[in-house]
């Protein structure tokens, strides 16, 4: 059964307004998210709206969520009784709300999101899909509560109504907490207005044999900051975090992702793979650190990035920390030009350059499939959002 | 006017080394000329000029076809004309489905929107006679392909193209005798009197199932000599170092 639920998410209560307004002013004393942190990339900090206070904030963001009826999604302020607790509980458990002024102003700002619960050893066949539309700035939490031995795909887009030249901020957070032999899989694709900065934290514990897979399609944003952390806290759990970006134009993007092991026999998989076209820019960083808990612990990272663009630059640096000799792990990262070689095969088979161009970038992008090949719906979720945005650039 | 591959007094540099020296070579509408030569003597360069392989210039001389100067058209234009290669080193793309790909050339080819259904059993049936398995529209293009298993995908993309000029650049080379066959048969099925077609070879083999009208040697950047089929067992015979002499 598909339960659609249209939810407007206008705070209007006056003396909560208020209380956000003080707190807000509160937050500048945080840093700024880090973003220069590259060795030669440099990464334009000042398209972060400075005076945060004097934004309008009110909320204007719509969810459209389409789910089966065995899992609850829903908006916080519909929330049951229970369900209020579990978000009080949960929400923030895992991010740092006071890690720098963005994530404060999320949490300041916003007691918007959407809750959602997959009861224990429930697998949903279908995936929970989540169209976030922002009329302009605004925020939103998302919070995945996986219980025992359940199973579910989310996959979310994102997107912005508005046009026009003004500058945005959209800040969201993702929470998942996936007990013993859950299996999670988070979808998303930001596609929202160039003119914005999209600032996203994202944060997973894994539990015993639970499994977390991630995947980012970006594409909108003047600046992307997007953090992705998996904590593997249960034996034998399992991380993925496949990224693709394709960027254009004068398009910033800062991300890193990371995964600490603190569980024997746990493993990561992380893949990122991005075009970057026109004078853009983009700086990724991963981290697979691995603690003294984790003999048997695998990890493989690897960062891919094609510049299509004569002034498009970007620096890709993983890193690994491991404080135990039992383990498998390997990094790399390449930063190049469309092969000369390839562009002549296709074009002496009639695609004129443009177009070769294209089917060369979208391939490359499309390469990162190769990491969901066990599974055919994951596979088949990225290859629908790669192919669903390759249009709007 | 002639419909003609004409090569004439070609010189072609790459990396300030001249590497064409003076390139005279035609290859006619329902021939087969074949091209043969030592490693290195230039072959694949002449066959890259043909198809307009960027860093590779024309210093002196020409290359037309059909009565158009090559010289400056963009390599997709020169394939609009006719022309086709089937590459000695076939590039892989992963992330670019065989099936996909192929359905796009076909589109281009004939100018018009092709049926899933209806392009599947076309392309089906061209794969049956190259004995190609029909596992390989699933996979990338050419990535973890055997080498016999690109160049069968080269003459795939050659049925497909209908060209009416194809330079086949050692696609002989590392397959085995059924493969050989099954390639022999796709060039053969093609072949028309409105079809010229220019084979660069090491061997004698694929000349005994496609008959040469015209066997061209080509050493150090020159054409040194030029004959009928016989010449092919004289070479065989004889050596490079007898063709070199005068
Ligand atoms: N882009 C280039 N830059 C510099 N030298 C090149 C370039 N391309 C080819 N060459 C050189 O030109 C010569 C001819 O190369 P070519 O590939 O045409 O030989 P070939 O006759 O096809 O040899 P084979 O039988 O081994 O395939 C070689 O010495 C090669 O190294
Ligand atoms: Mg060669």
């Amino acid at each position: 059964m598909i339960n659609k639920d249209h939810a407007k998410l206008p705070d209007k209560r006056p003396e909560q307004a208020r209380r956000r307004l003080e707190a807000i002013g509160k937050i500048h004393n945080l840093p700024l998210p880090l973003l220069k942190e590259g060795l030669s990339t440099a990464i334009d900090s000042d398209r972060i709206p400075k005076e945060l206070h004097n934004k309008s904030y009110h909320q204007t963001t719509t969810h459209l969520i389409t789910n089966e009826s065995e899992a609850t999604a829903k908006p916080f302020d519909e929330a049951n009784e229970q369900e209020r607790a579990l978000i009080k509980r949960h929400r923030y458990s895992l991010i740092d709300p006071h890690k720098d002024r963005l994530i404060a102003l999320q949490q300041a700002a916003s007691d918007n999101g959407i809750l959602i619960t997959i009861p224990p050893r429930t697998k949903l066949e279908k995936p929970i899909n989540i169209l976030s539309e922002y009329d302009t700035n605004g925020f939103t939490h998302i919070l995945i509560i996986a219980r025992n031995g359940s199973e579910a795909t989310i996959t979310r887009n994102i997107k912005e109504r508005r046009g026009g030249d003004e500058t945005g901020l959209i800040c969201e957070a993702v929470e998942i907490i996936a007990e013993e032999h859950a299996r999670i899989t988070y979808n998303e694709a930001q596609d929202v207005s160039r003119r914005t900065a999209w600032y996203s934290q994202k944060k997973a514990r894994a539990g015993p044999r639970a499994e977390v897979r991630w995947y980012s399609h970006v594409t909108g944003g003047s600046l992307t900051k997007q953090d992705t952390t998996t904590l593997l806290e249960g034996k034998d759990a399992k991380s993925a975090s496949l990224a693709t970006m394709l960027l254009a134009g004068e398009q910033h993007e800062n991300s890193t992702t990371n995964a600490h092991h603190a569980a024997a026999n746990t493993t990561t998989r992380m893949h990122a793979k991005a075009i970057i076209g026109g004078s853009a820019r983009m700086l990724h960083r991963g981290l697979i650190d691995i603690s003294e808990e984790s003999p048997g612990a695998e990890g493989y990272q690897q960062g891919d990035a094609l510049l299509t663009g004569t002034e498009a630059e970007a620096d890709i640096i993983p890193q690994l920390e491991i404080k135990n000799a039992d383990v498998a792990c390997s990094h790399g990262a390449t930063v190049g030009n469309i092969e000369e070689e390839d562009l002549f095969y296709l074009q002496s088979r009639g695609l004129d350059e443009e177009r070769a161009r294209d089917v060369i970038a979208e391939a490359f992008l499309i390469s990162i499939t190769a990491h969901a090949e066990e599974d055919e719906q994951w596979k088949e979720e990225i290859l629908s959002i790669i192919k669903a945005q390759r249009g709007t650039t | 006017m002639t419909d003609k591959l004409i090569i004439k007094n070609l010189h072609v540099k790459a990396e300030d080394k001249e590497l064409l020296k003076g390139v005279n070579l035609e290859v006619a509408q329902g021939e087969i000329v074949a091209l043969m030569g030592p490693n290195g003597s230039g072959k694949t360069t002449l066959a890259n000029a043909v198809m307009g392989r960027p860093g590779y210039t024309i210093t002196k001389g020409s290359i037309t076809y059909r009565g158009k100067d090559l010289e400056g058209l963009p390599p997709d234009e020169r394939a609009r004309l006719g022309l086709f290669l089937s590459f000695q080193h076939p590039a892989e793309i992963p992330g670019l489905r065989v099936d996909d790909f192929l359905r796009e050339l076909r589109e281009r080819k004939k100018g018009k929107k092709q049926g899933i259904a209806a392009f599947r059993s076309y392309v089906k049936s061209l794969m049956d006679k190259l004995d190609i398995d029909q596992g390989f529209l699933e996979r990338y293009l050419n990535q973890g392909f055997s080498g016999g298993e690109k160049k069968r995908m080269e003459i795939l993309q050659m049925a497909l193209l209908e060209p009416s000029m194809a330079i086949l650049d050692e696609t002989d080379s590392g397959l085995d005798i059924d493969a050989l066959k099954a390639v022999a048969a796709g060039v053969e099925a093609l072949r028309s009197p409105t079809v010229g077609t220019l084979i660069i070879t090491h061997y004698k083999r694929i000349l005994d199932y496609l008959k040469p009208d015209k066997v061209a040697v080509l050493i150090d950047g020159r054409i040194v000599r030029e004959g009928g089929p016989e010449l092919v067992d004289k070479l065989e015979a004889e050596g490079y170092a007898w063709a070199g002499k005068q």
